[in-house]
């Protein structure tokens, strides 16, 4: 897994790294506001990007994927079953929909100029307001769900009390 | 009622600084050791835990930073925020069981005590403990500027205290936090942490509420107005752009398992399968009073850009301004209350695993045992912690007007960056070596302070804490890679294969 992880990384590096090679586009990280001195705004989003959306786009699924694979290395090897493999990718999957969806509509602004409210938010906002945020809750469930099973289980429990009795042993005879 | 505003709003705060000086003289009593002083004896229940872990993550930095950080640049900074449901479960997944078997198994009471243990060195522990003294620092220099923010605000609003100083009100401030933290230790601040975190999650909601009818047309009429001024700022990836807000998303979520003051708290639950009930309170605590953070910030940018505002003097003002003029005067008095409530146990936090790292850690890492009279000890550096914090944080504000999210988010990606792999990866990893937690450590305080004093600008907007975090751990990930493999102690390996 901590090779996954590294892969991962390095990708994420790697991107940063040759998107710097290039000509930062004039407004890429914003400009102060014209009329307010405490604010600051993007200007044209299309323009902003232009040259980086390979780069942009490598950084921002990898981060999303380098999530659930963290979770994933804080289980034990013997815990990781079928059943966790098919409910953590099954929530990655969601997840990443959503992801997608956000950079859908946004494309879809940045072409056309026009989105549609959801919730008070515009479409590709309300993505990540309601479907990046709110579908990693099931981790959460997951975690809950299958505490017993993936986390923390008897037998685990059983090694943990093993382990602390002997260190009480080990203290008392010191 | 709109007539008594500010006294109402005063006498919460006075009667919430009343109740700190009684928890911590109430907590004096339940402390007679350091393990009670920095851990509360290991011996909380899941409530206590769940709410302290969300009110320690969501302090100053959320509640006063985080909506001026909404109104600066849009919707770049909710990334920190969104990313709260993956970057916990990240914590809980990784550590939270892990943690707990170490200080268990090893009798430990501080982050650097595991440090020291898992690696059998000496010297990771110590570095640990200059890693939690330096970020410490930033974090709580953060704390103690978004308190002298508020209480000026709230003084400055009243006859009485007109033009009222930024030192003054730190002056003021600190004194509480120094008196409730000496005596009360991390006792006084878990039960506060309860008591804010209950308050937080009620005038969150409230506060949505009174945010959305602040508005013409609530959240959709404030989305409207942005998308007219400024498209970008309430698009995902706000004024900042996708490189900078994606380098926060990172930072902040899986940087969560990175924070010690929110680690330590799992080492003081009661039993492991708590964190089944502690995950999703923390979770829901944090989503409900992250409300705050967002509809407060878009509110007052839409507010302010159709002219029923004025512009605000610093994007840090945001809340306090909406809270003095739109809400209801008894709601902002107990959410005044609340925010103090929030930054003063965060503080003391802080302050608490400031003053391990100083007396326990680097004494064992130096000397190769403990300081004797250690509760007394702690409480002396309890003190010099916080005066020396309160100068760094005023010497940050008047020299280069550093807002208080930002100094936040270089207190965050200091611990981030140098803990994360250490810990989070290094308790999960058999193979990870000390030497390769010491590189770790050292090249990402070089790269964030370096970035910080030589005041070197990120490529593309983005936070130098999340490049420093993609440093330290692919260095830490090769280093381990690159070396023989060790032979564990006995009781560490079979720890880390449970």
């Amino acid at each position: 897994m901590v090779k996954w992880i590294l892969g991962i990384l390095v990708l994420m590096a790697l991107a940063i790294a040759i998107a710097m090679m290039g000509q930062a586009p004039e407004m890429v990280s914003g400009g102060p506001h014209p009329d307010y001195s405490g604010m600051s705004i993007g200007g044209d989003g299309a323009a902003r990007l232009q040259g980086l959306w390979v780069e942009g786009l490598i950084l921002y699924f990898a981060t999303f994927i380098s999530m659930p694979v963290f979770c994933v290395l804080g289980i034990a090897k013997r815990n990781r079953s079928q059943l966790f493999w098919t409910l953590m990718g099954g929530v990655t999957a969601l997840n990443l929909m959503f992801a997608a969806l956000l950079i859908y509509f946004y494309i879809s602004f940045l072409n056309t100029g026009e989105t549609f409210l959801l919730l008070g938010f515009p479409a590709p906002t309300a993505m990540m307001m309601f479907g990046c945020w709110g579908s990693a809750f099931l981790f959460t469930v997951i975690f809950i769900w299958k505490f017993d099973t993936f986390i923390f289980t008897p037998e685990d429990e059983a090694a943990v009390e093993a382990l602390v009795k002997a260190r009480e042993q080990q203290s008392a005879e010191a | 009622m709109e007539a008594l505003r500010e006294p109402i709003i005063l006498g919460c705060v006075a009667a919430y600084m009343v109740i700190c000086i009684l928890v911590g003289l109430w907590a004096m009593k339940k402390t007679h050791s350091a393990a009670d002083f920095f851990v509360a004896g290991k011996g909380l229940g899941p409530m206590v835990v769940g709410l302290a872990v969300f009110s320690s993550t969501l302090s100053g930095f959320g509640f006063v930073g985080g909506p001026g950080l909404v109104y600066n640049m849009g919707m770049s900074s909710v990334w920190m925020v969104i990313v709260s449901t993956a970057g916990y479960a990240i914590c809980f997944f990784m550590l939270a069981k892990r943690i707990r078997i170490m200080a268990d198994v090893r009798d430990t009471i501080s982050l650097p005590d595991i440090v020291a243990s898992r690696y059998s060195s000496k010297s990771a522990g110590g570095w640990m403990a200059v890693v939690i003294i330096l970020g410490v620092l930033g974090y709580l220099a953060t704390q103690i500027l978004a308190m002298s923010t508020v209480l000026q605000s709230i003084l400055g609003s009243t006859e009485w205290f007109e033009g009222i100083g930024l030192i003054t009100c730190a002056v003021i401030s600190t004194s509480v936090l120094i008196f409730y933290a000496v005596t009360g230790g991390i006792i006084a601040s878990v039960y506060t942490d309860l008591v804010q975190g209950a308050i937080m999650m009620v005038c969150g909601l409230l506060v949505v509420i009174a945010a959305a009818m602040a508005v013409d047309g609530g959240f959709s009429g404030a989305s409207e107005t942005l998308l007219t001024d400024d498209a970008e700022a309430i698009m995902p990836f706000g004024s900042l752009g996708l490189f900078g807000s994606i380098g926060w998303f990172f930072m902040f979520g899986v940087g969560l398992a990175g924070q010690p003051h929110l680690i330590t708290k799992l080492m003081m639950n009661r039993k492991i399968r708590d964190n089944r009930i502690i995950l999703p309170l923390s979770i829901a605590g944090y989503a409900v009073a992250a409300m705050l953070w967002i509809s407060v910030g878009l509110v007052m940018r839409a507010l302010v850009i159709q002219g029923n505002h004025d512009p605000l003097g610093l994007p840090d003002d945001a809340a306090p301004e909406f809270l003095a003029a739109y809400a209801n005067p008894i709601l902002a008095g107990v959410v005044f209350a609340g925010l103090f409530a929030a930054i003063m146990s965060t503080a003391d936090g802080f302050l608490n695993i400031g003053a391990a790292a100083i007396i326990h850690d680097l004494p064992k890492a130096l000397r190769g045992k403990p300081l004797k009279n250690e509760l007394w000890w702690a409480r002396i550096a309890t003190v010099a912690l916080t005066v020396f914090a309160t100068v760094f944080a005023l010497y940050a504000r008047y020299n280069s007007g550093e807002l208080v999210a930002l100094l936040g988010a270089f207190g965050w990606g200091t611990f981030a960056a140098a803990i994360f792999p250490v810990v989070a990866i290094g308790l999960n990893w058999q193979r990870a070596t000390s030497e390769a937690a010491i590189a770790a450590i050292i090249l990402s305080l070089v790269f964030n302070f370096s970035i910080k004093l030589f005041g070197i600008a990120m490529p593309f907007g983005m936070d130098g804490g999340f490049i420093s975090m993609l440093i330290s751990c692919i260095a830490f990930i090769v280093i381990s890679y690159v070396q023989k493999p060790k032979l564990l102690p006995a009781d560490i390996r079979k720890a880390m294969e449970i």
